[in-house]
C-alpha cells in the first residue's frame, strides 16, 4: 500500500514537473496584449535568469577568447608589429620631409628679405670630429660658381666661408673652425671685436672691459672685414670672463646647428650701398604752361 | 545527493564551457548537447524519477535560457525524454562506452528535433515567409555537423566525471525499477 502510494505521488510529481515547462511554453507564445499576471510573473523571473546564463557564458567565452585564441593573437601581433615598423619608417620619412619643408620655408622667407646677391647651395657632405660634431661642410657649388672666402649663411645665421673650391663642390670653413676670423659686434652695446673659432660648436671674442655685456647678448657680423655682410646673426654670448689685460673674453655659441643645416646661401656680392636720396621726398615738379611773372 | 550536486555542477560548468567555446569561435550551436548528454547519463545513474525529471527540466530550462529559443520547450523535451529514457533503462542494458555514446546521441537528436519543430511551429506567420528555404536547411545542417563534432568531446568529459564519482558502475546494467525508486 505504501509502495503504491509512493508510486502515485511520484507520478503526480513527474506530471507536475512536466506541466511547468508546458505552461512556460504556452505563456511565452502569448502575444503581449494577452499576457496575464501569471505570464508577467514568469517573464519577470525568467529575464534575470536568462541574463545570468548569458553573462556566465560570455565570461567563460571571454576567458577562452584570451586563452585558446592566443596563438591567433600572436600571429596578429606579429603582423601588426610588421605594420607598425613600416608605419614608423614612414613617420620618420615624413618627419624628415617636414623638417626639410620647414627649412626651405624659412630659407625662402630669408631670401626675400636679403639684399645681397645670394647663390643657394645644398649640403652634400660633412666632416665630423671624433666627438661626432660637424666641423666642416661640403656644398654643391664648385668652380665657376663660387670663390674662396665667400661668406656662407643660412636662415639661422652665419655658417662660415668658402675654404676650398673644387670642380663640383666646395668646402666651407665654419665659424667655429680655429682658422676662422669674423668681424662682429654686439648690437645692444655696439662693442666690436674679432670672433675666433675655437673648435666644436664654440667661438670666442674679446671686447673692451667698459662695455656692458650680458649672457644671451646677440653677436652679429659688423661688416668691417669686407667679407661678411653687416648684420648677419652669428650667435649668443654664453659666458663672460674679465681678463687682467682690461678686456672681456666672451664665449659665443653659434645660432646655426651645423648638423641640421641642409640649405644655405653663398654671398656672391654684398648688398649695394644705401641710396642717400631714397628717403628724401621728391621735389615739386614745375607747373607746365605757366611761367613766372617778371 | 552527491549525484545531484555533481549533475548540477557539471551542467553549469559544461554549459558555460561549451557556450564559452562557442562564443570564442563565433558559433551558437555547441551548447545543446551538454545538458542532453548529462541528462542521458543521469537516466542510467539510478536517481529517482521525480528527481531525475526535475533535473532534466532544469537542464532543459537552462538550455532554453542559453539558446534563446521558446522558453519551456527544451525543458519539456528534456523532461519527456528523461521519462522515456529512464523507463528504457529499467529494461535494457547499454553495454560499453560506444553504446552509451549512441544513447546520448539519440537523446540529443530527440531533444534537438523537438526544439526545432517547436520553434518552427512557434514562428509567427508572416506573408511570404518560407520556413524551409535553403538558408534554413543550411542552418540545420551546420547545427547537426557542429553537434556531431563537439558532442563526443562533451560526452568524454561527462564520462570521466561520472567515473570519478562511481556513476559508471550503475550506467552499464539494466535497472530494475531504479528510476522509480
Amino acid at each position: 500500500m505504501a509502495t503504491s502510494w509512493r508510486k502515485i505521488r511520484d507520478a503526480l510529481v513527474v506530471v507536475g514537473l512536466l506541466v511547468v515547462p508546458l505552461l512556460l511554453v504556452v505563456s511565452f507564445l502569448r502575444t503581449p496584449e494577452r499576457l496575464g499576471p501569471f505570464d508577467r510573473a514568469i517573464r519577470r523571473i525568467t529575464v534575470p535568469l536568462e541574463a545570468g546564463v548569458s553573462y556566465a557564458t560570455r565570461m567563460v567565452g571571454a576567458f577562452f577568447e584570451r586563452w585558446i585564441l592566443q596563438a591567433k593573437l600572436q600571429e596578429e601581433n606579429a603582423v601588426l608589429r610588421g605594420q607598425m615598423r613600416e608605419l614608423e619608417r614612414e613617420v620618420r620619412s615624413l618627419r624628415a620631409l617636414a623638417e626639410e619643408n620647414e627649412e626651405l620655408r624659412r630659407a625662402l622667407q630669408m631670401r626675400e628679405k636679403a639684399t645681397e646677391d645670394l647663390l643657394v647651395a645644398e649640403r652634400v657632405g660633412i666632416e665630423q670630429s671624433p666627438h661626432f660634431r660637424v666641423i666642416g661642410i661640403r656644398i654643391d657649388r664648385g668652380r665657376g660658381q663660387v670663390r674662396e672666402d665667400m661668406p656662407v649663411i643660412s636662415a639661422d645665421g652665419v655658417v662660415g666661408r668658402i675654404d676650398r673650391v673644387y670642380d663640383d663642390y666646395s668646402e666651407v670653413m665654419l665659424v667655429t673652425d680655429p682658422r676662422s676670423r669674423v668681424a662682429v659686434e654686439l648690437p645692444r652695446t655696439r662693442a666690436q671685436g674679432i670672433l675666433f673659432g675655437v673648435g666644436e660648436d664654440l667661438c670666442e671674442v674679446s671686447v673692451p672691459e667698459e662695455f656692458d655685456v650680458r649672457e644671451g647678448d646677440l653677436v652679429q657680423t659688423s661688416g668691417v672685414d669686407d667679407i661678411f655682410p653687416k648684420g648677419q646673426p652669428v650667435g649668443a654670448v654664453t659666458a663672460i670672463e674679465v681678463r687682467p689685460d682690461g678686456t672681456k673674453h666672451l664665449e659665443v655659441s653659434p645660432f646655426v646647428a651645423f648638423d641640421r643645416a641642409f640649405v644655405m646661401w653663398v654671398v656672391l656680392a654684398p648688398a649695394p650701398a644705401a641710396d642717400p636720396l631714397a628717403e628724401r621726398p621728391p621735389a615739386d615738379p614745375p607747373a607746365a604752361g605757366f611761367s613766372a611773372v617778371e | 545527493m552527491a549525484r545531484v550536486a555533481l549533475f548540477v555542477l557539471l551542467l553549469i560548468a559544461g554549459l558555460a564551457l561549451a557556450g564559452g567555446l562557442a562564443d570564442a569561435f563565433g558559433l551558437t550551436v555547441f551548447a545543446p548537447e551538454v545538458p542532453a548528454i548529462l541528462t542521458a547519463q543521469l537516466a542510467w545513474s539510478g536517481v529517482t524519477m521525480p528527481l531525475g525529471v526535475g533535473l532534466a527540466v532544469l537542464a532543459g530550462y537552462v538550455q532554453d535560457l542559453d539558446a534563446g529559443g521558446v522558453t519551456g520547450l527544451g525543458a519539456l523535451a528534456y523532461g519527456v525524454g528523461f521519462v522515456v529514457l529512464a523507463r528504457l533503462a529499467r529494461r535494457f542494458a547499454v553495454p560499453g562506452a560506444v553504446g552509451r555514446l549512441l544513447v546520448c546521441a539519440a537523446f540529443v537528436a530527440f531533444v534537438d528535433l523537438v526544439v526545432l519543430v517547436g520553434m518552427v511551429a512557434a514562428l509567427p506567420s508572416v506573408p511570404g515567409r518560407r520556413i524551409w528555404d535553403p538558408h534554413a536547411w543550411d542552418a540545420v545542417a551546420w547545427h547537426v555537423a557542429a553537434t556531431a563534432l563537439a558532442g563526443p568531446a562533451v560526452w568524454l568529459v561527462a564520462e570521466a566525471a561520472a567515473r570519478r564519482v562511481g556513476l559508471d558502475r550503475v550506467t552499464l546494467v539494466p535497472r530494475t525499477g531504479g528510476a522509480d525508486r
